[in-house]
């Protein structure tokens, strides 16, 4: 039987929703958990952790606060950090944020808030005619509710991935599973998403 | 399973999913935290040749006057004329941190690698040589002067670095060895600002640059040049520097860099020799603390014991174990594997595996209990497993109570590799049970093994989110009886 290497079944996607990294000399100053470099490091990659912190719990305050765990996590460890390791700044970030978002899954049971039109209303900004946007912030609706009905490791693989760009090995290292199982909850993920948004997503 | 079904979504696909944005002060609030952690920032000081160690207990203080005496000569100066809003920091050695305009409300903060020159009065920094990364609070004006030109931000967080246009220094012994290799040097200045947040303006001449987060520029004889890449600006920037080398003004000044050299040399050596002492102490330190503190903290469940937990637990007459719930159904609701980081499909491995575990407890509790009891196989399927582990201890412990408080030390014993495990025709119906009960937890993880793979099924296997029983058994400690 021939082998695939996982490499060319999953290939690493475009890095969208990461920034670009900072420089090395920056990225030396917060190892030695110099603070004004590690401020620079907050500011590069806030949003990004936002980001994935609020796709896997529902906006509110419970992101911020386990934005903030994120960096200082992230500060804390730096000094362990291989700057010429194969881990990226980025991906080393989204790794501590998946593992903190997954543990207050687990611990607290929350249940993902649907959003409402006020919230998304106050958060969306479409570009382009108004009928496109609305059909964006329906979009961003429906994407949501699909979402929040997969299991939380389906998607947390599914965001590591499609938006912020993981490769499977990395996103199995973020999950603490096996590659296997890393890309059949990735597999399942995006095979449930299509499902539910293959006729939103066809609308122009 | 085919290629196409892992092909990944379109492009773009999940854009619409609205993410929350962090609030304005969120770099703040956690630099606050950072703070909390962090001994406060050091101020530049009225006083010359300090020598920055960190804080140590009493007992090692001879050793590390002997560090301080040994790495005197490396030293890192900050000068600070009387009036607190001037001052003057130069880095020899190592990185410094200094607060700038004034002691009580800093302005700026500077981390000024070594090499680097700075010297300030109120808001306007003279940075004449080396890196210096600079953080502005919001609403300051502030400006850094180079000899290459002028960067001027409000509130901001930004790097300034500064090769060649060397400036005449004043002081003592070591500046004015760096000042003997400075002076006849006459490099074209050249600086690199790079931007990492908020806005500066770079001046040089009649020129004007405007930089935004993420932005660079060169500065020299050309005038000024943005980049839109940090990386790609300290790279040209780099090249540019190394190609100044060729120059014949930079081959005149041969012996500058030599002799730079060698006065790096030689504070490297004191430097190595300061750290060489302070591994050594932070080495004793650690013993000093594990001997005391009981060792580093546990990262791991109290109930996965390695041999030196079993070995303690030995001493305390102790055993503890886990075991997985009896009851499987329950512990296999797709809420709870949710909390497990499982899919609903990852039900019947686990209910397979609860499944297992229960038939090996209740094959080796119920002949046991069957013996103890003396009773028909009816009863004592009607008292269960549960029941069984209890009635088997109890009537073992009634029946010799110095066997079984025995049994609690060699099981622990055995556990932690100090003691080999009897035949099992030899093992007292209470070791026999422990000793199984001990193990099962293990034998449930590689159980999960074969089908998850061992880091996942550790992962599940010790999660806090898994139906487990948590039991310790203690007795007293050998020698302890009256």
């Amino acid at each position: 039987m021939m082998a695939i290497a996982m490499s060319e079944v999953f290939p690493r996607r475009a890095e969208r929703g990461v920034p670009p990294g900072l420089d090395a000399a920056v990225l030396t100053r917060c190892r030695a958990q110099d603070p004004v470099a590690f401020r620079a490091f907050v500011v590069r990659y806030q949003n990004m952790v936002f980001a994935l912190l609020s796709r896997m719990l529902g906006h509110g305050a419970e992101v911020e606060d386990l934005a903030q765990e994120t960096f200082m996590r992230a500060y804390r460890a730096f000094p362990t950090f291989e700057l010429d390791g194969a881990a990226k700044a980025s991906t080393w970030l989204l790794t501590i944020a998946t593992r903190l978002a997954l543990d207050s899954r687990r611990k607290k049971k929350l249940h993902l808030a649907d959003l409402d039109e006020t919230d998304v209303a106050e958060v969306a900004v479409a570009p382009g005619t108004p009928e496109q946007s609305l059909h964006h912030r329906q979009l961003g609706l429906a994407i949501s509710r699909v979402a929040a009905t997969l299991p939380d490791d389906q998607r947390a693989a599914l965001l590591l991935c499609e938006v912020h760009g993981l490769s499977i090995t990395e996103i199995a290292s973020a999950l603490l599973v096996p590659e296997n199982t890393a890309k059949t909850r990735l597999f399942r993920a995006r095979e449930k998403m299509r499902e539910a948004l293959a006729g939103e997503w066809r609308t122009p | 399973m085919s290629v196409n079904e892992h092909e990944p979504l379109e492009e773009g696909a999940l854009d619409a999913w609205e993410p929350q944005l962090p609030p304005a002060n969120f770099a703040d609030r956690v630099m606050s935290g950072v703070g909390d952690a962090n001994a406060p920032m050091e101020q530049a000081k009225p006083a010359t040749n300090v020598v920055q160690l960190r804080s140590r207990s009493r007992w090692r203080g001879a050793a590390l006057a002997a560090a301080a005496m040994v790495a005197i000569a490396a030293a890192v100066f900050v000068k600070v004329d009387t009036t607190p809003l001037h001052g003057e920091a130069i880095a020899a050695d190592h990185r410094i941190e200094v607060a700038i305009g004034g002691n009580r409300a800093a302005r700026a903060k500077a981390v000024l690698e070594p090499g680097a020159h700075v010297v300030w009065d109120g808001d306007l920094v003279t940075q004449d040589s080396g890196d210096v990364f600079y953080r502005v609070e919001p609403g300051a004006k502030f400006r850094v002067h180079t000899p290459a030109g002028d960067v001027d931000v409000l509130g901001t967080c930004f790097a300034v670095k500064v090769r060649g246009g060397g400036q005449e220094r004043s002081g003592d012994m070591q500046k004015r060895d760096m000042k003997s290799g400075v002076v006849g040097a006459a490099l074209s200045a050249m600086a690199f600002v790079a931007v990492y947040e908020g806005k500066v303006a770079v001046s040089h001449a009649s020129e004007h640059v405007d930089l935004v987060a993420g932005e660079s520029a060169q500065i020299g004889p050309e005038g000024a040049t943005r980049s839109t890449s940090a990386d790609l600006g300290k790279k040209a920037f780099d090249e540019k520097v190394a190609a100044q080398g060729s120059d014949p003004v930079s081959v005149a000044n041969g012996n500058l860099v030599s002799q730079v050299q060698d006065y790096k040399q030689r504070l490297e050596a004191l430097a190595a020799q300061k750290t060489d002492v302070e591994k050594k102490l932070d080495a004793t330190e650690k013993k000093l603390a594990s001997a005391t503190d009981g060792g580093p903290p546990r990262n791991r469940s109290e109930y996965e014991l390695d041999s030196e937990d079993w070995a303690d637990l030995a001493k305390r007459g102790k055993i503890k174990y886990r075991t997985p719930c009896l009851k499987a159904d329950s512990a296999t609701t797709t809420d709870k594997l949710s909390a497990l980081g499982l899919s609903p499909e990852d039900g019947a491995v686990l209910k397979g595996a609860y499944g297992r575990s229960y038939d090996r407890i209740w094959g080796m509790v119920r002949p046991l209990c069957l013996q103890a009891l003396g009773t028909s196989e009816a009863i004592v399927d009607k008292i269960g497993v549960n029941q069984c582990i209890h009635l088997v201890y109890d009537l073992a412990s009634q029946a010799d109570r110095d066997g079984t408080s025995e049994a609690h030390i060699q099981v622990a014993e055995i556990r932690a590799g100090i003691r080999p495990e009897p035949p099992v025709d030899k093992q007292p119906a209470t070791m026999k049970m422990m000793l199984a009960l001990t193990a099962e937890q293990g034998a449930f993880e590689s159980d999960l093994a074969r089908t998850m793979g061992p880091e996942e099924a550790h992962r599940v296997a010790w999660s806090d989110d898994i139906c487990v029983s948590n039991n310790s058994w203690g007795t007293a400690p050998r020698g302890s009886k009256k």
